[in-house]
């Protein structure tokens, strides 16, 4: 499904790739005349005196350098240049999934936006994050309540206006869905082919029941999905938690799961305006902490619950209790 | 970990400089500029923080938090000294205050 | 008696290592109240606290510090990036006097490129818990709810076994078998202290002290401590606290709790004969060396 009438549905910035970033980022994609050109060039193995680094990254005077393992680097240059080098066996796939996720997140945080990991659905206008530890099951859980009318949004990457939050959390989809195997069926969604050319890495790009039509939305709700706390012996395998957030549980959930590639956020951005960025955004939505058991044969009454729970955020009734499901 | 015993005679000043700080529903956050920790204060503990002079040149007297806190909470009094001075001991930790 | 390293520069992980069900959250517990040394125990869920809280094969951890996913790594990517990971944490992690503790399950093994996963430069030492493998069997096979026996037996005999990899949250952790895991870490180039579990069980403050000494901590003579700590953390609490908390780190498929019983010897009520002789073959050599007895009635 190609997106169409990108005129009406403005992108924050545009780009000028010479590789196909995918369907889902074809609202960004500009022949000529984009804020951002992106090149394969030469890209070097560390800067000369990095303000601050990390095993994967460097970062000094308004350029980001990141190294992946798998021999994608990527140069991200004021926010308005990157250049990439594809080494040891990269694929243009490899290269593919660390721009949508790591690189264009930093290009974003780059242009003061703020880059979210996140899954997200839509209702209409209104778009609602999914965040959490990895492998709980956002992008699956994405994909299966597109599958009972929340089209899908977003799988990894999610990237946010600050400047507007007095008013509202304006953001944008960019990515594909992506799923583990095993999730297809879980999820209701139909493969369309590996992520990456290597065996080893078995994650496949997927087609969800049904996909937004627009590239930006209002973020409404962040629901923190967390996996089982035991109880007792006896019923709570079958049972969920949840939790409407508050104070300083909202700011520690975003700065513990929702901020993409928090490091290399944290020294493009500043901390200072990363904090009132995350408090504005904390005001401005509402959040939850679902815990459900982690078995698959509980993933479909999570799903469940999550989608009762955003229709009650959306009209304003958030119930919050401890139930046990049959 | 004590650094020092905290007695209804400690005092207790602010010292938040290396610290942002903003309201967020009824919880008071705080970051470190430098570490990038954060930290909150609600309800009693937020109180406390409150009851400090906010003048951070002022100090001000354990035992003054422990009367007004008692007074405003339903409390008895030897539970809210320790309390008190269990949460004393971690702004300190953090660097949000300094005891004499 | 061995000592670990004094912490200094890079050199401040104490790696608690064991195989599986070998006691490893009950010595971190004994060790946090140790440390602690506070009225009130410290509970079975703290132990996410800053003292305990690197998860050297957690997905979280490696994100945050590497500053990309892991998720979107093959298995072999990430692991060639571990030793990385480890000593930039090391290196940045707040200044302190006493080690940063690092739980491991993992064999003391090195990347596929040879780079070793815990490396010397970085490490003070490590606490290495032993447990009867017999025992660990009837252990595991109940934590990990209605696999049975067999494939317990199986896990601990076969080379290949691991924990976590693709998919799963935490990152891949090669084991070895048991004998293999055992030699890789009693083997290091490192100071290791070897503790088994059924000398801990049976003098628990001794063998605390040991523990502490060894790690060149504070108090670790003083008797009246090491009691509190061992009262803190006592079997009965464990279990209290565990049905009271939730403990997280309890499998979604177990119907037991995670203290299932601190009783060592207990593999004869559960095991068959054909059982106990397969993990005899496997490693009898092992179990000689570290006092467990080869006879294959309990």
């Amino acid at each position: 499904m190609k997106v169409r009438a990108v005129a009406a549905q403005q992108v924050p910035f545009t780009i000028d790739a010479d590789f196909d970033l995918g369907e889902a980022a074809a609202p960004w994609c500009r022949a000529h005349g984009a804020d951002v050109v992106v090149r394969r060039g030469a890209v070097p193995l560390s800067l000369p005196r990095p303000e601050s680094r990390g095993v994967a990254w460097q970062h000094a005077a308004g350029r980001t350098l990141i190294l992946t393992p798998c021999g994608a680097r990527f140069l991200v240059k004021g926010g308005s240049a990157m250049r990439y080098a594809l080494d040891g066996g990269a694929s243009l796939a490899d290269l593919r999934l660390f721009f949508l996720g790591t690189a264009l997140g930093v290009l974003a945080a780059q242009r003061g936006l703020l880059p979210l990991k996140a899954s997200a659905v839509a209702n209409g206008e209104d778009v609602h994050a999914l965040v959490g530890m990895p492998t709980r099951g956002k992008s699956a859980s994405a994909a299966a309540l597109a599958a009972r009318g929340y089209p899908f949004f977003a799988d990894d990457l999610l990237i946010l206006d600050p400047t507007g939050l007095d008013t509202e959390a304006r953001c944008y989809r960019c990515d594909d869905l992506k799923v583990w195997p095993k999730a297809l069926e879980l999820a209701d969604c139909e493969k369309v082919g590996p992520v990456r050319p290597t065996s080893k890495y078995r994650k496949l790009y997927a087609v969800p029941r049904q996909r937004a039509a627009r590239v930006s939305g209002r973020l409404r709700t962040v629901v923190y999905l967390a996996s089982f706390k035991r109880g007792d012996a006896s019923g709570d395998r079958h049972s969920m938690h949840l939790e409407r957030l508050s104070g300083s549980n909202k700011v520690e959930t975003v700065i513990e799961a929702a901020i993409h590639s928090r490091p290399i956020t944290i020294a493009v951005v500043g901390r200072l305006p990363l904090f009132q960025w995350v408090m504005a955004l904390s005001r401005r939505v509402e959040m939850l902490r679902l815990t459900r058991p982690e078995i698959p044969a509980m993933f479909g009454a999570g799903v469940n619950r999550i989608a009762a729970l955003l229709s009650a955020a959306e009209s304003g009734a958030v119930q919050t209790c401890k139930d046990a499901v049959p | 970990m004590k650094n020092m015993k905290i007695t209804p005679e400690s005092r207790v000043r602010r010292t938040p400089d290396n610290f942002v700080n903003a309201m967020l529903d009824d919880d008071l956050v705080f970051m470190d500029v430098a570490e990038g920790q954060f930290y909150g204060l609600r309800e009693a503990g937020l109180r406390v923080w409150q009851l400090i002079e906010e003048d951070s040149g002022a100090w001000t007297q354990v035992q003054e938090l422990t009367t007004a806190l008692c007074a405003e909470f339903r409390v008895d009094e030897e539970k809210c000294r320790r309390d008190i001075a269990v949460l004393l001991d971690e702004l300190q930790a953090v660097g949000l205050v300094e005891l004499s | 008696m061995t000592r670990a390293h004094p912490v200094s520069g890079q050199r401040r992980i104490a790696w608690l290592a064991s195989y599986p069900r070998s006691g490893n959250t009950w010595t971190r517990l004994l060790l946090a109240n140790f440390l602690s040394a506070a009225a009130e125990p410290v509970g079975i869920n703290d132990l996410g606290s800053a003292m305990f809280s690197a998860l050297y094969h957690g997905r979280p951890w490696f994100d945050s510090v590497a500053g990309i996913s892991s998720s979107d790594c093959t298995e072999d990517e990430a692991e060639s990036l571990r030793p990385a990971v480890v000593r930039f944490w090391a290196q940045e992690t707040q200044r302190k006097a006493t080690p940063l503790f690092c739980k491991s399950h993992e064999a003391c093994r090195a990347t596929p490129a040879g780079e070793p996963l815990f490396p010397d430069d970085v490490t003070v030492g490590a606490v290495y818990l032993i447990r009867n493998p017999l025992d660990i069997a009837v252990s595991w096979a109940f934590y990990l709810g209605d696999k049975g026996f067999a494939d317990s037996v199986a896990y601990l005999n076969a080379r290949t076994s691991g924990l976590g990899g693709a998919g799963n949250h935490e990152l891949r952790q090669r084991l070895f078998d048991w004998s293999g895991h055992v030699e890789s870490w009693t083997g290091a180039s490192f100071p290791v202290l070897t503790v088994r579990y059924e000398d801990l069980l049976a003098d628990t403050a001794g063998w605390l002290g040991k523990i502490a000494s060894f790690l060149r901590l504070d108090g670790a003579s003083d008797r009246r401590r090491l009691e509190q700590a061992v009262a803190h953390s006592a079997f009965a609490r464990l279990q209290e606290n565990e049905g009271r908390e939730g403990f997280h780190k309890n499998s979604p498929h177990s119907r037991t709790p995670f203290f299932r019983s601190g009783v060592a010897g207990d593999w004869g009520r559960h095991l068959s004969a054909a059982q106990v002789r397969d993990v005899l073959a496997a490693h009898g050599a092992t179990m000689a060396r570290f006092g467990y007895s080869c006879r294959a009635t309990g």
